[in-house]
């Protein structure tokens, strides 16, 4: 690194501020928030089909995750994944954030990540009230019916 | 009275001298006259395009759009939002370096990738490499020069809701952030991405 460089890192907070963002996100199990082909995180040729209950959500651009727990039949629990859309795009289809609420049981269909852990990507969420949204609502998701 | 012959050589005579003296005047003062207009040095093209990215976009974003979230848990809400003015301006000098960083992309002489450099998930099927993008950007510099306006034009709507302080239109125009990039992504990196189709 160059003398002139880690001099303009210093005086740039800002510049600060997105790196320690941007490694942050590359470090986490989830994906980077960087753009990448679905194809380049995402299986579609392995559907998932889960139902759990929700752990935990978190809204922000630009694809929100929700994660929750799916006890399979031999009581092991695993802490599942799955990236939805936009905060603003999954209000636009009804969506809101007092929808999903931790404890509540909720059905999942998508695709799994290619990262090999317990991670996907939301096409079809269904409430507990048996309400359905399309969650998925990046340019590159697959369509509502291919998850059906 | 003079032959013909004769009065052809006269009118020759005549003629040339005026026209070598004029030729010659000419080429003398083409050879005497300086060039007054200087040559002016104007900065170049240094970085990639996917330097463009990987240096100023996608950490700007990638901070832009991780600055304002709702994270439910058992514990309740926790919202995460700018808290000081200093913060507001730190996001706003992002949204800034976006905004012109869309200028940068489409300077000409600007390559896709340096020679030996591979661009992300080049290893997925349906991604294009550089050669490819460049040829796709030069067949219609028209359309890729719009999709980089369509990223300034949400780096603005982004300082726009930053200067209002106002958080649900600084989450909307970053889900337009998010639409801009995927857009041109779609169009020139992976048009080939494989989704599903059954």
């Amino acid at each position: 690194m160059s003398k002139s460089f880690s001099t303009a890192l210093k005086q740039s907070p800002a510049y600060l501020l997105a790196l320690v963002a941007g490694f942050s996100l590359v470090t986490a199990a989830i994906p980077a928030a960087a753009h990448h082909a679905f194809s380049a995180e995402f299986d579609a040729d392995k559907p998932l089909d889960l139902e759990g209950v929700v752990t935990k959500v978190k809204w922000v651009n630009p694809h929100s995750w929700l994660y929750f727990d799916v006890t399979a039949k031999d009581g092991t629990v695993t802490n599942w994944g799955v990236e939805f859309g936009s905060p603003n795009q999954l209000a636009e289809k009804g969506l809101k954030k007092t929808d999903v609420a931790v404890g509540s049981k909720v059905h999942i269909k998508g695709y799994l990540a290619k990262n090999g852990g317990p991670y996907g990507y939301s096409v079809i969420t269904t409430l507990s009230d048996g309400r359905k949204f399309q969650t998925g609502g990046a340019q590159d998701s697959p369509t509502a019916a291919s998850a059906q | 009275m003079q032959s013909r012959i004769t009065k052809r050589r006269v009118k020759k005579s005549t003629l040339r001298t005026p026209l070598l003296v004029f030729i010659s005047v000419a080429l003398l003062t083409a050879c005497g006259t300086k060039n007054t207009t200087p040559v002016v040095e104007t900065p170049q093209p240094v970085a990639s395009i996917q330097e463009i990215m990987q240096v100023i976009v996608d950490p700007s974003a990638d901070a832009l759009w991780e600055s304002v979230s709702s994270t439910v848990t058992s514990a309740g809400i926790e919202d995460k939002q700018p808290a000081s003015e200093a913060e507001w301006l730190e996001l706003r000098h992002l949204a800034i370096g976006i905004a012109e960083a869309a200028n940068l992309l489409i300077a000409d002489g600007r390559v896709v990738a340096h020679a030996g450099h591979t661009l992300e998930d080049a290893h997925v099927a349906g991604i294009l490499v550089p050669a490819e993008i460049e040829q796709k950007i030069a067949t219609d510099r028209p359309a890729f020069a719009q999709k980089a306006l369509a990223l300034q034009q949400a780096a603005q709507n982004i300082i726009a809701a930053i200067d209002a302080r106002n958080i649900e239109q600084f989450l909307a125009a970053g889900g337009q952030l998010d639409h801009a990039c995927e857009s041109c992504h779609k169009q020139y990196w992976y048009p080939n991405d494989k989704v599903p189709t059954n």
